[in-house]
């Protein structure tokens, strides 16, 4: 997770300040950690050394996971060089580069598996980025997806606090058999969000008061293949 | 009940010592959190002030409670 | 809950129903909008409003007949809200221009034959709905019967500006065009449909079926004609009942019949609210105060803006909210029952990721029954609740601190130090059973059992008695099972008791008795003493009066609650009915559980009636008949008591309304009392199975004792973590005062303590309690 968003009731953003959230989340930045990023390998069953990509990668600890605990050959790329600086700090060895989502530097059906992990949500044209996964990634190869996701009905986005908005499941999953893509998997992992909310309220004291209006948002995983 | 002064201020009365910063682990609701409060690296024993207790965590609490 | 159970729950509320101007409206424009934003001096928002149902708002607003003020709400109070000034004001000033929304290009053309305000509306919608339009006139420009509006009323010049829309919309648009046979013919041919505005063809031969009248006759819900594809409309100005805004509607049915016809779809379905209709939202209208309707200081130019302003402001906005006005709860979560039943939907969806951010909000009503009271369609938010909490408890989602402390506490009533029944002595049989209840035990031991001497004096076929609860708190608490269990166990003992008729002291006992055990056929205590005469020592209380609080849980017992004003006035005292009295009786907080899952709102409830009392001139004391109502009652500072206390007075000549508020940890002990004083009178002998802490003597200030007390913190407690760690020597010291704190982790809760021993004692400084378990220190 590279920026700042809330949506507890209303605007919490400053909370989601990196600092505090990387005090709360490690190097992941992102609800659960790796354990969502676990939970996908375990349902891909990917054979060793299969070329992977975290999309939106921060500081590296996705990639630097599947490199050394999984024994794949994994990269990773981000917008921001400060965090692309600090994962090379980090760990050398990792094969991290700054780039844009959008414009990936691989080339055509070059991957086996694309993981972006609490990004998808924060950019404006997720269709466009789907587009660029499933350029780079075989055919059949495997997109692994963790974000927030709204529960009820489509959250707009709000100028004001700078929130974008946010996807119901069935919108995401209408976006990616646009993209050409077939979901295989779809897990609500809400559990996740909470948790790292009631670690940031321990953490860094109170969310925003108790609204009754607006719902919380859910986190899901969710794998699909390229068609 | 100021407990960041020099040393935590506060003693353990079954060995003694000096409580000490440390990570402490809770749970709720299915939940696992780490709060890094005084305590007793001999004896186990946690310090949760009155301010942690009524303030953060029953804010917490209430999080998981509604999720 | 089902989604048409949920249909149901929805359908009778009706705060979303539309107001009567927008009902009446053939358009269904929001006047109430619209005259709220003029109200605000905001006239270009509400110029959007108009033109958001208007078509060619500039020329509808000026010309409307307006029967929206006829059914206006205000015209009940005096006069109808000025809305067609209002609208005039607005459309002469507004600087902004429509924008108008056009769905995606048909490739169908649609003939539209006269421009009169049906033709012209018609041919507007077609354009709205991406339709290809040509618009026939015979005359040299479009406009027909408009164009013999006096000036005054429709300036040419706006006329012309508002009909170039048209041509911005892309109509076709072709004057002086003669229609005849054949020309309609070849249109025919033409075009995928036609609408024709009969206010222009009375001349035309067309080969339409005409009345006797020489109209052409229309379906009149649908506007269609005889001829397939060939809809028609308007021309009603001819036989006098001219309405500009009906005309419109005309052109309005026409278009979307059009548009049907297109489509290939139901022509009939779904149109009851084409036009005017009947809504069903309450709004009430007593207490709004009487302003009478600005005149415009010029009848010719109409509204200044300073009288347009003062004119919007008489509106009275509509809307039924009856509940949310009596009910704090349902003000505080900011919504209405019809939004709330959505809510409660979503919350128990138990698919994956539902979200259950509304679990406390469940868990805060009362269920007093209040609102089912105040609602014109008798929504009751308590069954509601009551229903979600049994599946939120089925399906495991009930997070246990909502309800947890009453769970405790009733299992103290349950259990051996309190529950108690036995036949009264020298009798092997029971007329009577007197069910004192678990809370008047807690608040009133003393007069309790004098209450319980009494009965046995004057009642004859023996007084037995029964100590216990009623299950109350698991009703509540949605503990279907629990109270269940409980139900079952006291019927048990009742008809081993010889099912002798039960005499209660507390109408929320009596409620659940009638309700789940009417065998019983229980009695209040006021009906019997009302019968058998009061006791000769009552409280001095002779010429006093004194505003009585019915319980919520009395609401439809209007017998027990004459049986208390009786009584009162046998005591020589008045009583003064309060705006929440009888049907309308409100809760102290204690109902439903609400002091446990929100004890906020049960503390603002409670003191938002005694704020409203204490603003009155004269300040009475109040005189309740529910143990929970004096407590709350006597926290929120109010002088209160309760009629058992002026009945069987214990102190003589003691103030009952001075004794102020009773800790959770009191009550346990008064419960405790009451049936160690039974088993005295009794003769009979207990062995008292001591607990290791209870030898313990804590000294706390009031302030200590008020805060622990509201954290439901119980002496009991404080004792437990006090034996604990004075034996474990587990707790650790402040170098600072030398104060020693230490917890105790029972199974859900998490107690602390700091405290400093004394010789005999332990004075305890503060005590505080946290849910999150402790697993330890991390290495």
């Amino acid at each position: 997770m590279k920026t700042s968003r809330g949506g507890w009731n209303s605007p919490c953003a400053r909370l989601y300040e990196t600092a505090a959230l990387r005090d709360v989340t490690g190097a992941t930045m992102r609800p659960g950690g790796l354990t969502l990023t676990d939970r996908a390998l375990e349902f891909c069953c990917l054979p060793h050394g299969s070329r992977l990509l975290d999309a939106g990668c921060g500081v590296g600890a996705t990639v630097e996971h599947l490199s050394s605990r999984h024994g794949f050959t994994a990269a990773g790329v981000d917008i921001s060089p400060e965090l692309i600086a600090e994962g090379l700090l980090r760990n050398p060895a990792l094969s991290l580069a700054e780039a844009a989502v959008e414009t990936l530097p691989f080339t055509e059906e070059s991957l086996d598996g694309v993981f972006c992990e609490c990004v998808l949500s924060l950019l404006d044209q997720p269709l466009d980025v789907l587009l660029e996964f499933r350029r780079v990634l075989r055919s059949g190869g495997y997109l692994i997806l963790s974000d927030m996701y709204s529960r009820g009905e489509y959250v707009q986005a709000d100028s004001e606090s700078g929130l974008p908005g946010l996807a119901t499941h069935g919108q995401i999953e209408a976006l990616l058999s646009r993209s050409g893509y077939m979901t295989l998997l779809w897990e609500d992992h809400t559990f996740l969000l909470t948790e790292l909310a009631a670690r940031l309220i321990l953490a860094h004291g109170s969310l925003a008061g108790p609204g009754c209006g607006t719902t919380r948002p859910g986190y899901y995983l969710l794998v699909a293949r390229k068609e | 009940m100021s407990l960041m002064e020099a040393g935590t201020g506060w003693s353990c009365t079954a060995c003694g010592g000096e409580l000490e910063i440390m990570k402490v682990g809770f749970t709720y609701m299915k939940g696992n959190f780490e709060v890094n409060l005084p305590a007793c690296s001999n004896c186990g024993l946690v310090l949760v002030s009155e301010e942690l207790a009524t303030g953060k965590m029953a804010e917490a609490e209430r999080i998981l409670e509604d999720k | 809950m089902e989604q048409d159970k949920l249909r149901e729950w929805e359908y009778k509320c009706i705060q979303e129903e539309p107001p009567e101007c927008t009902a009446t409206c053939p358009l269904h424009v929001d006047a109430r909008l619209f005259v709220k934003e003029m109200g605000r001096g905001d006239r270009e928002a509400a110029f959007k409003v108009l033109a958001k149902s208007m078509p060619f708002p500039g020329i509808l607003a000026r010309i409307c007949d307006h029967p929206c003020e006829r059914k206006c709400k205000r015209g009940e109070v005096e006069e109808p809200v000025a809305i067609a000034l209002l609208e005039r004001n607005c459309v002469e000033q507004a600087t902004g221009k429509a924008r108008i929304q056009l769905l995606p290009r048909r490739g169908q053309k649609i003939a539209v034959i006269g421009s009169g305000p049906a033709g012209l509306t018609a041919a507007w919608d077609l354009l709205k709905k991406g339709f290809g339009v040509t618009v026939f006139e015979h005359a040299d420009r479009l406009g027909g019967s408009l164009r013999e509006l006096p000036e005054c009323i429709l300036p040419r010049e706006v006329l012309d500006r508002e009909l170039a829309v048209l041509e911005e919309l892309k109509a076709d648009i072709r004057v002086d065009e003669v229609i005849d046979a054949t020309a309609f013919e070849n249109i025919s041919r033409e075009y995928d449909a036609i609408f024709i505005d009969r206010e222009r063809v009375e001349g035309y031969e067309l080969p339409i079926k005409r009345s006797s009248g020489g109209e052409i006759s229309v379906d009149a819900a649908t506007g269609a004609t005889e001829c397939e594809g060939v809809f028609a409309g308007g021309g009603t100005r001819r036989h006098g009942a001219y309405s500009p805004v009906n005309e419109t509607l005309q052109g309005r049915k026409g278009a979307l019949s059009i548009e049907r016809f297109i489509q290939k779809a139901q022509m009939g379905a779904g149109r009851v609210n084409d036009g005017p209709f009947t809504t069903r939202l309450f709004t009430n209208i007593s207490g709004i105060a009487s302003v009478p309707r600005v005149r415009p200081a010029d009848t010719a130019i109409g509204y200044s803006d300073g009288e347009a302003l003062a004119e919007a402001k008489r509106c009275i906005q509509c809307e039924c909210l009856e509940c949310v006005k009596a009910c704090l709860y349902l003000e505080r979560y900011e919504g209405y029952p019809k939004k709330y039943a959505r809510q409660v939907f979503n919350n128990e969806r138990v698919i994956l990721g539902a979200a259950h951010t509304k679990n406390q909000f469940v868990n805060s009503c009362s269920t007093c029954g209040l609102c089912e009271v105040v609602c014109p369609n008798n929504f009751n938010m308590g069954d509601l609740c009551l229903q979600a909490r049994r599946t939120m408890n089925g399906q495991k989602l009930m997070p246990l601190s909502f309800h947890e402390f009453a769970l405790k506490d009733m299992a103290h009533s349950t259990g051996g130090r309190f529950a108690l029944s036995r036949h009264e002595p020298g009798h092997e049989k029971s007329e009577w059973l007197y069910f004192p209840s678990c809370q008047l035990c807690a608040t009133s031991p003393g007069e309790v059992l004098s209450s319980y001497r009494y009965l046995r004096e004057q009642l004859t076929g023996g007084v037995g008695i029964m100590l216990g609860c009623c299950g109350a708190p698991a009703f509540w608490a949605g503990r279907d099972d629990l109270f269940r269990e409980t139900r079952d166990a006291l019927r048990n003992e009742w008809e081993q008791l010889g099912n002798p008729r039960v005499i209660t002291a507390c109408s929320t006992c009596l409620n659940l008795f009638r309700e789940h055990i009417p065998d019983m056929a229980p009695v209040s205590l006021w009906k019997i003493l009302e019968q058998c005469g009061l006791p000769l020592k009552t409280c001095e209380a002779t010429g006093k009066t004194v505003a009585v609080a019915d319980p919520c849980i009395t609401r439809y017992d209007r017998d027990t609650q004459e049986s208390v004003r009786h009584i009162v006035h046998l005591l020589g005292m008045d009583s003064e009915e309060l705006p929440s009295c009888g049907e309308k009786a409100e809760c102290c907080g204690y109902g439903g559980l609400m002091y446990n899952a929100n004890p906020k709102l049960a503390r603002d409830g409670i003191a938002r009636r005694v704020a409203v009392a204490s603003s009155t001139d004269v300040q009475r004391d109040y005189l309740v008949y529910c143990a929970m109502c004096r407590d709350n009652f006597a926290v929120s500072g109010a002088r209160v008591s309760h009629l058992i206390e002026l009945l069987f007075p214990n102190v003589e000549g003691g103030d009952p309304a001075a004794r102020g508020w009773i800790s959770w940890s009191l009550r346990c002990s008064n419960r405790a009392r009451v049936r160690q004083g039974i088993l005295q009178e009794f003769g009979e002998k207990e062995e008292h199975v001591v607990i290791t802490y209870e030898n313990i003597r804590l000294e706390m200030t009031p302030e200590v004792l008020r805060r622990t007390d509201e954290r439901r913190i119980l002496e009991d407690d404080i004792k437990m973590v006090i034996d604990h760690v004075e034996r474990t020597g587990k707790r650790i010291r402040n170098n600072r005062d030398g104060r020693y704190l230490a917890c105790h982790q029972t199974h859900n809760v998490t107690f602390w303590v700091e405290y400093t021993p004394e010789t005999d004692r332990f004075t305890v400084h503060n005590a505080y309690c946290h849910r999150m378990k402790i697993v330890g220190v991390k290495q």
